[in-house]
């Protein structure tokens, strides 16, 4: 293999050791960058026609079924996505959502808010507890990974309704690859693909592959998370698109629009000064983001610090000042994550001890710890925090939400 | 894991890479081994002869394998042989292939250049025989062939041909005598038809 | 019959699959693994995989034998880095059923010969990137040196002679831009050889690839990025070809 040293974007934060392959071209700028160049010179009034043309079929002429499947959670850019299919290309959409487990009560609260805010019908998917635990034990030793049930699990239920409920059209938001990394231009129109699901989003692992680590997993634990077979995807005419290809993406703006028009509730997290994209979930900015640091030399406010200095809101320089800041963060939910795995923080230590880290260099270097507002950026006050109680007496998911997170049977 | 499953030996005689096919065969779900030894090889319920490259290498390194016996005495036994692209050539009594050299003798008929055009390369359509219904299913089913030279023999060991061209000559595309079957295409790389024919075929003759 | 092709390429560059423009720009896709598994599932009638920097360094062995242990049920076709017989016999070892050859008939035209001897001439592919020169002339881009000029007379010799079994006609301008595939590159190397033509660049579309089938010389079509936008793109772009002599589309019934 002909690899040569590790550069880094002279734009943004990103370096060529991006898990999802980054160049850079002659001017030493990331094909990533390049990419969101495009952003502000498409025509994006041209590119909405052309996602009105593009849903035309797919509207159904009846009330007997829906147009389309909007993946949702209660975190991310679900609120924009379905403001977008429901309110602007007047779509009847079915929402789909994967019960992660660790789900913080914000995220439940914004997911209820979600549903009774656009008046939308919702599909939730929980696999039983205990496969989903022994999945995570496997994948935490195998791939230093314990997030791959729920990126498995997000990313085929909804093809899988598709394929049980008869609804072809899926719509997602933003397409990873092209967001950061500049995988595909927006004129291409990219589409949601089994190969770039098992390639990226499962790390080369479908369920099947998991098999493969002679380990006490068997099929019965994992036949979930399988994809539909090709005569079934075929047979619906299964499709998905990326809204980010027709609609100028911009997370942050789009966010700020959903809490003061649609009630979408932002809560301070850990290492990033992010207030918005995980709210759902009580272990992405935590362990998951120690992990994911340890193995490519970044943490995840780096994505969401070089997306904000290709929109302009803050230089490359400051941009490094306040991401340095952030990584050095403790984890502060660790325990929380080992009772309900039966872990014990010493197997967590040894993993990431033997993660890539220490032979890539980290991406910017930490330097202390932040829990304040940047001075670099302005971050508008949270709406809410994390663990805010929910103040309705019904609560309408599941049971409710974990009895102060360690549960009792699960 | 069920006892009862078939057994498939993969005659290896030091020539080509036997992984695709013995990965086909187990996914068909079949016991399968690669080996060149007489013992482990009487051990399997079907014996396969795959086979890439020049006949006369193929037929040298299964004469120093000791092989060209044992084979001869398993169509003689009745065994369930098949032999795929240059593996159906080899049962042939012989080639003209880079000089005259003789095969296994297993099926009457000689192998020879195809002449016009050089090489048959690609997807081509199966035309079964009459009174072959172990590959009726497979009539019409479109298979991968890549070879040069062609079988050619008495009609009645003929079981299916292809045709490069409308109205051109066929090709034969697969043999049969008794327990042996020769198929000149690859199953193993023609996708949902070659698997489905390929597994029937282990199956049907295995079983007997 | 003898159906016509339609082929998925993979081009993989520095141990990853990429998007390909013109041989000078090059966007990561993935690993080359899970493209080459996906075209298997899509029933593509083959893949060609093209590690295009293999520069002095053999073939890429390792890939040829992970590609290998995937268990593919359909045809694979490997290029780059091939220029002794050694290399061949070993490619072929490896997993590879045909080999595309390409900067050799160039530098070592003579090499040509023992690798057919060593392999079978079908399973030799001979690679031609051409482009318009500004003569107006049709010119044969050496890709490694970025040379270009008239077909040179060593390589006329060996795709009239009976060394290689199939010419691969690269669009070199076209390529990675699906726009289309410049047909009249088909009528000009047609002047020198009869050898079955795979056309190669820019190939995008049905509608492009419709009359390129019409070509009596012609056997098969190779797409390359275009086959990464959207589910099942084989399956579609066969979909609007029934017409043509392609074998039909089948899934397959194992997942």
């Amino acid at each position: 293999m002909n690899t040569p040293p590790v550069q880094t974007c002279k734009r943004c934060l990103y370096n060529t050791n991006h898990p999802l392959g980054l160049v850079l071209d002659a001017d030493g700028i990331c094909s990533g960058c390049r990419i969101h160049e495009e952003k502000d010179t498409l025509d994006w009034a041209d590119r909405w026609q052309r996602l009105e043309q593009l849903v035309k079929p797919y509207r159904s002429r009846d009330s007997r079924n829906y147009d389309c499947i909007v993946p949702v959670s209660g975190a991310g850019d679900s609120f924009f996505i379905v403001h977008l299919v429901k309110e602007r290309l007047g779509l009847k959409p079915l929402l789909v959502t994967y019960n992660r487990y660790y789900n913080t009560p914000l995220g439940i609260r914004n997911l209820a808010q979600l549903r009774r805010r656009f008046d939308c019908d919702i599909l939730t998917q929980s696999v039983n507890p205990l496969s989903v635990k022994k999945i995570i034990r496997t994948t935490l030793r195998e791939l230093g990974s314990f997030h791959w049930p729920v990126l498995a699990g997000q990313s085929v239920f909804p093809v899988q309704t598709a394929v049980s409920h008869r609804i072809p059209l899926i719509i997602w938001g933003a397409h990873q690859g092209l967001e950061q990394v500049g995988m595909f231009s927006h004129l291409q129109e990219v589409e949601m693909t089994r190969r770039y699901r098992k390639d990226h989003d499962l790390m080369g692992y479908e369920a099947d592959d998991l098999l493969s680590f002679f380990d006490y997993l068997t099929e019965a634990d994992l036949w979930q998370y399988r994809y539909p077979d090709e005569a079934a995807l075929e047979r619906v005419g299964v499709r998905g698109i990326y809204l980010g290809n027709f609609v100028r993406w911009d997370p942050w703006a789009q966010h700020q629009q959903m809490v003061k028009q649609a009630g979408y509730a932002s809560a301070r997290m850990n290492r990033t000064f992010d207030i918005y994209d995980h709210v759902d979930d009580w272990h992405y900015m935590d362990t998951h983001d120690i992990i994911k640091y340890h193995k490519h030399g970044y943490g995840r406010v780096v994505d969401q610090a070089s997306r904000e200095i290709r929109h302009g809101r803050i230089s490359r320089q400051d941009a490094v000042s306040l991401v340095s800041a952030y990584q050095g963060n403790r984890p502060r939910h660790q325990s929380m994550l080992f009772t309900w795995l039966g872990l014990e923080k010493s197997g967590l230590d040894f993993l990431i001890s033997q993660l890539p880290c220490h032979s890539i260099q980290a991406v910017v270097a930490s330097s202390g710890f932040a829990d304040a507002p940047p001075r670099h950026f302005f971050v508008p006050e949270p709406v809410a925090k994390l663990d805010m109680n929910i103040s309705e007496r019904q609560v309408i998911v599941g049971k409710g939400y974990p009895d102060n997170f360690i549960s009792k049977t699960a | 894991m069920s006892s009862g499953r078939l057994t498939v030996g993969i005659v290896d005689y030091g020539v080509g890479n036997h992984t695709s096919v013995l990965r086909c065969v187990r996914e068909l779900g079949f016991r399968a081994r690669i080996s060149p030894q007489p013992h482990q090889l009487d051990q399997a319920d079907v014996l396969l002869l795959p086979g890439v490259g020049a006949f006369p290498t193929a037929m040298e390194r299964l004469h120093a394998a000791g092989l060209v016996g044992y084979l001869q005495r398993a169509a003689q036994l009745g065994r369930p042989v098949i032999g795929i692209c240059l593996g159906m050539q080899l049962l042939a009594e012989s080639s003209t292939e880079l000089g005259f050299t003789p095969g296994l003798g297993l099926i009457p008929g000689a192998v020879e250049a195809i002449g016009d055009p050089r090489w048959h390369i690609g997807w081509n359509s199966l035309e079964v025989a009459e009174g072959q219904p172990l590959l009726h299913p497979s009539d019409g089913e479109v298979m991968y062939f890549n070879h040069s030279y062609a079988f050619r023999g008495p009609e009645t060991f003929v079981a299916a041909r292809s045709r490069v061209r409308e109205g051109s000559e066929p090709l034969v595309a697969a043999i049969q005598r008794g327990s042996v079957w020769g198929l000149q295409f690859h199953p193993e790389k023609s996708q949902a038809p070659g698997l489905e024919l390929l597994e029937r075929m282990i199956r049907v003759r295995g079983e007997r | 019959m003898l159906r016509k092709r339609l082929l998925g390429a993979v081009v993989v560059r520095q141990g990853w699959a990429v998007q390909s423009f013109g041989y000078r720009r090059w966007l990561p896709l993935g690993k080359a693994e899970c493209l080459v598994e996906n075209l298997d599932r899509w029933g593509a009638d083959g893949i060609v995989v093209l590690a295009i920097d293999r520069g002095d360094q053999g073939p890429d062995l390792a890939l040829i034998e992970r590609l290998g242990a995937l268990g593919l049920s359909t045809p694979l076709t490997y290029g780059g880095g091939l220029a002794t017989e050694e290399h061949a016999r070993e490619a072929v070892r490896a997993g590879a059923e045909r080999l595309v050859l390409d900067s050799v008939l160039s530098h070592n035209p003579q090499a040509v010969g023992a690798m057919a001897s060593a392999v079978g001439v079908q399973a030799l592919v001979a690679a031609l990137p051409l482009l318009y020169g500004t003569d107006g002339q049709v010119h044969h881009l050496q890709h490694r040196s970025g040379d270009q000029g008239l077909l040179p007379e060593r390589i006329r010799e060996l795709i009239a002679g009976g060394q290689l079994s199939e010419v691969l006609v690269i669009d070199s301008t076209g390529e990675g831009l699906g726009q289309g595939f410049n047909q009249s590159l088909l009528q000009a190397l047609e002047a020198y050889t009869d050898l079955p033509l795979l056309a190669f660049g820019g190939l995008a579309r049905a509608e492009q690839i419709r009359p390129l089938l019409s070509h009596p010389q012609l056997a098969g079509v190779v797409v390359g990025n275009a086959l990464n936008y959207r589910e099942h793109a084989i399956g579609h772009l066969k979909a609007d070809l029934t017409d043509q002599p392609l074998r039909p589309h089948r899934q397959r019934c194992v997942i």
